[in-house]
């Protein structure tokens, strides 16, 4: 009976996340604050190869793609900084700078990060303008990166120590 | 009190297993790294490695 319980309760629990992951929806674009932006692929890999970074949020790039993104705010901005996303939270500083100026640029050759990770979430936190971007590369195995790897590596280890847990031996 | 350390250590497991399935999902393209829904799968872990600890276990079949 108690185990029955559990069951219940387990299935019941899987049916609650279930649904509010067909919640989530879609994420929303993507450039608050009056800033403006764009970003280019100059190897012309990327789909599309230009996006405008305040109403996209989501670019399907090549593992050989050189991108280069260029930013206007509406005043004097004074400091930047770009984070990793996980769990909808900026939780893994990639870089942040010091300065005055309303316009920006940087570059990035895909090539070098794309064995880490195969999707990027990356947000950005300026003096006045917040903003977000979904990168994935499309080119590029899930298993072949570091984090599809580690991903089925805590799986396997989760599931199996589960497993474990459900079924060991008790004393009567 | 036995099945409090078989709870814990469940959560562990539960814990582990979510954050890979999170992160598996993510790098697949199926879930959005921004969303904040994502926090369903670690909670979902521990939630359910609690309950196979505390529910589960076999017992020897006794020899009558």
């Amino acid at each position: 009976m108690r185990r029955v319980l559990g069951v219940g309760v387990l299935l019941g629990l899987l049916a609650a996340m279930a649904s509010l992951l067909l919640a989530a929806g879609a994420a929303s674009a993507t450039i608050d604050g009056g800033c403006t932006g764009s970003a280019t692929d100059s190897a012309g890999k990327a789909v599309p190869a230009t996006i405008d970074l305040a109403t996209a949020d989501h670019w399907n790039v090549s593992k050989d793609s050189t991108l280069t993104g260029q930013g206007t705010a509406p005043k004097d901005q004074t400091a930047v900084s770009v984070s990793g996303v996980a769990f909808g939270f900026g939780l893994i500083p990639i870089a942040s700078g010091h300065g005055h100026g309303t316009t920006g640029s940087a570059s990035l050759d895909v090539s070098k990060y794309s064995s880490l990770a195969r999707v990027i979430a990356v947000s950005g936190t300026s003096d006045s303008c917040t903003g977000h971007l979904v990168v994935e590369v499309t080119d590029e195995a899930v298993l072949d990166t570091l984090a599809g790897k580690a991903s089925v590596a805590l799986l396997a280890i989760g599931v199996l120590g589960l497993l474990g847990v459900g079924f060991r031996k008790v004393s009567p | 009190m036995k099945h409090t350390g078989a709870a814990i250590l469940g959560a562990i497991f539960g814990l582990l297993a979510g954050v890979g399935l999170y992160l598996y999902l993510i790098e697949a393209g199926s879930f959005d790294a921004a969303s904040k829904a994502g926090l369903v799968f670690p909670a979902g872990g521990i939630v359910a490695g609690i309950l196979v600890g505390a529910l589960g276990g076999r017992k020897p079949i006794r020899k009558s």
